[in-house]
């Protein structure tokens, strides 16, 4: 299979164009306004209905209209995003985007989802752009070539006007340094929303031009976001030089390993990021700042009386132990399902809380160590030994070295880029978990039993039961105290070990890492020790997940999961290590209780979110205090929704 | 990640604390210090002084490692330390406090100091202790704490908050952080900035007090101050040393008075 | 999607009942064990209604098809609940497994612990379904799976699991015979890098060397699941284009959508012979656009056949939907009837009873006289080879039967399966 150089590097071209136009609004966005927007590939497939709606219609001419309308609608769109969403969010910890964004994501999805038909729809492409050329032995489609020169000029009118006009100069200004524009007197925040609808009209573009060479289907945001993400870090935030650079590199090295390595296609930008930020933490392009770009602020503590905070525990802990005895009773045996669920991912977000609300390192990897401690759990199971305390032992071990591992490598880079390292980190796995025998490839490993004992001694959990009273516990109601144990103790250990040295260093590192370096510790050996921990504690919940379900996929380490695991932190309140669990608990229960109500409670739960990101922006675990002028007595402060001097939003620069 | 550098290259230390040797510092194009050599006496008051850009700041960060120099050396107490991470050049002895205020708003005054505290001897417990034994219970180090908190007067306020504390007791706080670490080189960049002449009056007597034994490196933008209270002034000017002497030598330097301090003084 | 949660036949509630009585303290290990196996579920044979629990992909990227195979589902459920025939009720509840296996497990475990279904059905993705084949021997309920696997009824096949859905084997089968016998044995293959992927190119492959001696590989390209980008294997195939009788095609839904797509826009279908193993599908012709055009498929199902009662399906079928149904229609649809008849005959709801009575029982389908073979309970479905064409108006292509291959010639031996039934 002899394939000119040239023919692949055509085929690269055409997709890395897209890549560009997809990454370079979001670069901005980036740069400009630190947001990291997951719904930009909401906006880029929204643009590809658009455009079907206009073109089916009125037939395949329609297309070079809809090519202008529909780019417009989604910057519009964008528009009215960022002044009625983002907007309340400036100023306050860039986390917070996180949680908005998904909501978008979730939001605009299903909405597509509600007026366009699920599947693939082919867009129709007007005749002229039809057919193929042959050129010096390269075939090429002529869409092929359309798609690179029109993507071509849309870049090229981008950067032109970048680099010429005022705008463009008060945007470029603004992504170096943001400060610098408003102390000479521009009102940067009025750019937001330009930016915010141009980088949507882009993403719109791109959605059109592809949608045009594959098909418009409802899930091709999701296909684009993280590539176009490893495209804006590999070239640097804010870098309109490095989405260009980036996006076409990407393009062309993976069409290119497609041919001749086609193994690594899946796994390849992941492994380029991590070694372009080895290399440059701030990527291709990136410029050291004083202003430290992509920087992501911590959590901040708890909001409850330490008094009543013990007392609240020690009377969830006694009503979640009673769960399993009102089965049959007053619920069905599901309850205690459910609570499971709730406790597993309770201790996972709990976990990546460690971390990220007490060292703010925001791991967007997180499902690595849950699927790791999954499939250590299945393959020790399934080879080594049926004991349960064995494979959670080792998924616990596992885990832990692993995070070692990744920790050493990622966090000697910060905020934005340290999540998308560990995303990176999450992605290779993920690729791993596909492709190899022992993981049972894409379907992963089923018919897994085990025995609570060792060295061939000790009962299954379905040979047991234990009579309460009228009340027998069998299988999944002794698995639940398994479960709920290992999340109290997960939870005592962790509350311990913040009010050690180590735990008041982490403590010193959450508010100003500066300050805690200059006075004599070396922060990124607490931050990795901290991430060691984190790793293991996923690494349990997820082992305590295979442990009781028997089997392990590949989607436990998808990294939906690890933005979906940040959105109970966020939901429940960072670095409180009880906020997640409740984060966990909210989550879950919303869902059930949606998906019983409607088929769109995407939709709703979205909204959720939306309206929870700018109405209660500091966690569930901050009502009672919101909620305190209120019960108190009449005179409640304005809608205020944030006591600001709490906030950790300075940071000592020199 | 701090490499230890077994390189123990001995200078000739006398009673020399703090040495740089050609120490530059380039950002791109920019030299922000160039070829500074400075030596500083124990137990000296040395201030540095400078109009803006003049290098101050970033000779600071060399000197405490918040920026990896271009070239040239920083030796303390003898040693070569220019390689030595920030957290390391505190351990060896060098403390400091920074322009912003720059404390732990969010923790109680008490945690403030103790973490400080902490800092100095902890090698002195094993990996277990310092991960599950609670801090209340390090008998030394909450002792010290608590000494500390005396001297900089701030013990009746000890379990607030420090962002509740008013912004010259914040100072305070800061000056007791540094001195938590029993640093032998205190670095103090504009610790004044921004305060009434009570404050910084009060500022000014706390750290004479408390700091009576170490050696101090200041930054200082109020001349007064600088000349009533240094013994040697160093006058930076774009990235190099324009001047050096007591503050008598300094006010009567027709380089400085003509070039630099009359301008300054307007 | 109402909830239902009547507690009835739970083998959780009978065992707490059975139990009540026997009070025994927390005092270690010997005083307390008892085994839950010991309370067997008693055959229950009067009954009105029995309740399934319907899981599908509501959400995400199978949602067409998941609403397809519900509309089937739907529409056998009302049939059975209409007809004289069957003296009970099937009442059922819906839940969204999306696109993740735990979602899907924890969903089964809520329709059988909470509203207290026998029977569940659905399932569109192989790692779904093969997590609810464990789910449903776990639990003792029946399960009929939505999903082509061939491990489902194979190497991970038990005795609750029950499909009608066509497997990739028995697809493969007609490939196979119909690709040497028309196009050639000289093959090149283009598969996802995944289970299914794998799958299609084992299964044509042992076949194609069984049928022809001179069979050979010209060479297999692998797109990772979830592509949308083809062109580079594209290249690689249209390069080997003269050498090859027959480009196999190892994917399915989006993938090979967009694979049809980009290779009709480089005319790829004018150089080798597409051969796919579901082109057919209504919801990847309409993803190719023109690039179905001139390909070959196996074909699973069409509504134009017309064999058993296939017909008087599609003619109920579009009355109540206004459309007609596809693959995954017709297997919901199937899938209820067979489970319904299994109910009826056993005369009873106990699950454990009707998976015995479904095991080899005699049906007649939308695809005539068929059964669940005793030796995997895979459904004995005919095959078909089909060719996708231009279609007379609008742009979806229609397809065009070629050959068709029975039952009895499509299904794999009973030894060859890997199941131990």
């Amino acid at each position: 299979m002899i394939t000119g150089f040239l023919q692949p590097l055509v085929d690269g071209l055409t997709i890395g164009v897209v890549y560009v136009l997809l990454a370079a609004g979001l670069s901005v966005i980036f740069g400009v306004m630190h947001v990291i927007n997951f719904a930009h590939g909401e906006l880029f497939a929204l643009g590809a209905y658009f455009a079907l709606a206009l073109v089916v219609p009125f037939g395949g001419t329609a297309f070079f209209a809809a090519l202008f309308i529909a780019p417009l609608l989604v910057g519009i769109i964008g528009v009215a995003i960022e002044r009625y969403t983002v907007r309340p969010l400036y100023g306050r910890n860039p986390l917070y985007h996180i949680l908005l964004t998904f909501g978008l994501v979730l939001v605009i999805n299903d909405l597509i989802y509600l007026v366009w038909q699920p599947g693939n729809v082919n867009l129709p492409v007007p005749e002229i752009l039809t057919g193929t050329i042959n050129v010096l032995g390269i075939n090429a489609s002529v869409y092929n070539m359309f798609i690179i020169v029109f993507g071509g000029v849309m870049a090229f009118a981008v950067w032109a006007m970048l680099e010429y006009t005022k705008y463009g100069l008060i945007i470029r200004a603004g992504s170096q340094d943001r400060q610098m524009v408003r102390n000479l007197g521009i009102d940067i925040d009025r750019y937001y929303s330009l930016v915010f609808g141009m980088g949507a009209a882009l993403a719109a573009v791109a959605g059109i031009i592809l949608g045009g060479y594959q098909t418009v289907s409802p899930e091709m945001g999701m296909s684009v976001i993280i590539p176009a993400f490893v495209i804006v870090v590999l070239g640097g935030l804010g870098s309109f030089k490095g989405a260009v650079v980036g996006g076409l590199l990407v393009g062309v090295i993976q069409t290119v390993l497609r041919t001749y390595a086609p193994i690594f296609e899946g796994m390849v930008i992941f492994l380029l990021m991590i070694a372009v930020l080895l290399l440059r933490p701030r990527g291709l392009f990136g410029v050291e700042t004083e202003e430290e770009g992509g920087e992501l602020l911590t959590g901040s503590g708890g909001f409850l009386e330490p008094q009543t905070r013990k007392q609240l525990a020690i009377g969830m802990i006694a009503l979640l132990a009673l769960v399993p005895l009102g089965v049959g009773t007053l619920y069905s045996a599901y309850a205690v399902t459910l609570m499971i669920e709730i406790i597993i991912w309770g201790l996972f977000a709990l976990s990546l809380d460690f971390v990220m609300g007490y060292t703010g390192l925001v791991s967007l990897g997180h499902a690595l160590f849950y699927g790791l401690g999954a499939y250590a759990v299945a393959i020790t199971l399934l080879h080594v030994s049926q004991s349960a305390f064995i494979a959670i032992g080792l998924a616990i071990v596992i885990s832990a070295a692993i995070a070692w591992f990744v920790g050493f490598l990622s966090i000697r880079v910060g905020g934005v880029y340290f999540a998308m390292i560990t995303l990176a980190f999450a992605e290779l796995f993920y690729n791993m978990l596909y492709r190899l025998d022992i993981t049972g490839g894409s379907e992963g490993l089923f018919g897994i039993s085990t025995y609570y004992g060792i060295a061939g001694m000790g009962p299954t959990l379905g040979d047991i039961g234990f009579y309460v009273g009228p009340v027998a516990l069998t299988g999944q109601s002794l698995f639940y105290y398994i479960a709920l144990g290992a999340l109290i103790a997960s939870f005592l250990i962790t509350r311990r070990m913040l009010n050690s040295p180590f735990g008041s260093v982490l403590k010193s590192i959450r508010e100003n890492e500066q300050r805690s370096t200059f006075i004599g510790y070396e922060t990124t050996i607490y931050k990795r020790r901290a991430f060691v921990i984190s790793g293991a504690l996923a690494g349990l919940a997820g082992g305590l997940f295979t442990l009781n379900a028997g089997y392990a996929t590949p989607s436990f380490a998808y990294w939906l999961h690890s933005g979906e695991v940040i959105v109970m932190v966020i939901l429940g309140g960072m670095g409180t290590l009880y906020g997640p669990i409740i984060g966990a608990g909210v989550f879950f229960g919303l869902e059930e209780i949606l998906t019983g109500f409607t088929a769109r409670w995407r939709l709703v739960l979205g909204t959720i979110f939306v309206l929870f990101v700018i109405f209660l922006p500091r966690g569930l675990v901050s009502l009672p205090a919101q909620l305190a002028p209120y019960v108190s007595g009449g005179s409640g402060p304005g809608p205020e929704p944030e006591p600001a001097p709490d906030e950790p939003s300075v940071r000592g620069d020199d | 990640m701090a490499m230890e550098t077994t390189e123990t290259n001995q200078r000739s230390a006398g009673d020399t604390i703090l040495e740089t040797e050609d120490l530059v510092k380039k950002f791109g194009q920019f030299t922000a210090t160039d070829r500074i050599n400075l030596t500083v006496e124990r137990g000296e008051f040395r201030s540095i002084i400078g109009p803006n850009g003049a290098g101050k700041t970033t000779l600071f960060n060399l000197i405490t490692g918040a920026l990896p120099a271009t070239d040239g050396a920083v030796y303390f107490d003898g040693e070569d330390i220019t390689s030595l991470s920030p957290s390391e050049r505190v351990r060896r002895g060098i403390g400091r406090s920074f322009q912003i205020s720059n404390i732990f708003g969010g923790l109680t005054v008490r945690e403030n100091v103790r973490l400080a505290s902490q800092s100095l001897d902890r090698d002195q417990y094993n990996f277990l202790q310092s991960l599950f034994k609670p801090t209340g219970r390090y008998d030394s180090m909450n002792e010290r704490t608590d000494r500390i908190l005396d001297r900089i007067g701030l013990r009746d306020v000890a379990d607030e908050t420090a962002d509740a504390l008013p912004y010259g007791d914040k100072r305070r706080l800061e000056i007791g952080v540094v001195l938590a670490t029993e640093p032998d080189l205190v670095l103090f960049d504009e610790p004044t900035a921004g305060m009434s002449v009570e404050e910084t009056q009060e500022t000014i007597d706390l750290i004479e007090e408390v700091l009576v034994d170490q050696t101090l490196l200041l930054i200082e933008h109020d001349i007064e101050l600088v000349m009533e209270l240094s013994d040697h002034i160093t006058v930076l000017n774009r990235g190099e040393i324009l001047a050096e002497g007591t503050p008598n030598e300094i006010a009567a330097n027709s380089d400085v008075q003509d070039a630099y301090l009359g301008g300054m003084m307007e | 999607m109402t909830r239902g949660g009547k507690p009835q036949g739970r083998r959780r509630d009978v065992l707490k009942a059975i139990t009540a009585g026997s009070v025994a303290g927390i005092t270690g290990l010997a005083g307390c064990v008892g085994d839950p196996d010991e309370m067997e579920n008693g055959d229950d044979d009067d009954f009105d209604t029995v309740q399934f629990g319907v899981l599908e992909p509501f959400t995400g990227e199978f949602s067409d098809l998941a609403e397809e195979r519900h509309q089937g589902t739907e529409l056998a459920i009302e049939q059975i609940n209409e007809s004289d025939e069957y003296d009970f009720e099937i009442e059922y509840d819906d839940y969204d497994t999306q696109l993740d296996p735990a979602t899907a497990t924890q969903r089964a475990e809520q329709a059988v612990q909470s509203d207290g279904a026998q029977f569940i059905t659905g399932c569109i993705s192989s790692s779904a379904a093969l997590a609810i084949n464990d789910f449903a021997l776990e639990n003792e309920v029946v399960y009929t799976p939505g999903a082509a696997d061939t491990s489902i009824t194979g190497a991970n096949c038990n005795e609750y699991v029950f499909r009608f859905e066509t497997s990739t084997a028995q697809i493969a089968e007609v490939m196979a015979q119909w690709t040497a016998d028309e196009l050639g044995d000289q093959i090149v293959y283009h598969i996802a890098d995944y289970a299914y992927g794998e799958s299609v190119l084992n299964e044509v492959e042992t076949r194609m060397e069984s049928i022809s001696d001179d069979y050979e590989q010209v060479g297999v390209t692998r797109s990772d699941p979830g592509s949308t980008d083809f062109e580079a294997f594209i290249s690689q195939i249209a390069d080997v284009s003269d050498e090859a009788d027959a480009l196999v095609v190892g994917m399915t839904g989006a993938d090979l959508a967009i694979f049809l797509s980009q290779a009709g826009a480089r005319g790829l279908q004018d150089e080798i012979p597409i051969v796919t193993t579901t082109g057919s599908f209504r919801a990847v012709r309409a993803g190719a656009g023109d690039g179905a055009y001139n390909t070959y498929s196996g074909v699973r199902y069409i509504p134009d056949i017309d064999t058993g009662d296939n017909q008087e399906f599609v003619e109920a079928y579009e009355a109540e939907y206004g459309d007609l149904p596809d693959n995954f229609s017709r297997v919901g649809y199937e899938s209820i009837r067979m489970v319904a008849n299994g109910i009826r005959e056993a005369g009873s709801r106990n699950p454990s009873t009707v998976a015995e009575t479904l095991s080899g029982m005699e049906h007649d389908t939308i695809f005539g006289p068929n059964e669940f073979r005793e030796c995997d309970q895979q459904a004995m479905n005919p095959v078909w080879m089909g060719e996708c064409v231009e279609p007379d108006s609008g742009e979806l292509a229609d397809v065009e039967l070629l050959e068709e291959l029975t039952g009895e010639e499509a299904a794999p031996d009973c030894e060859d399966t890997g199941c131990e039934l």
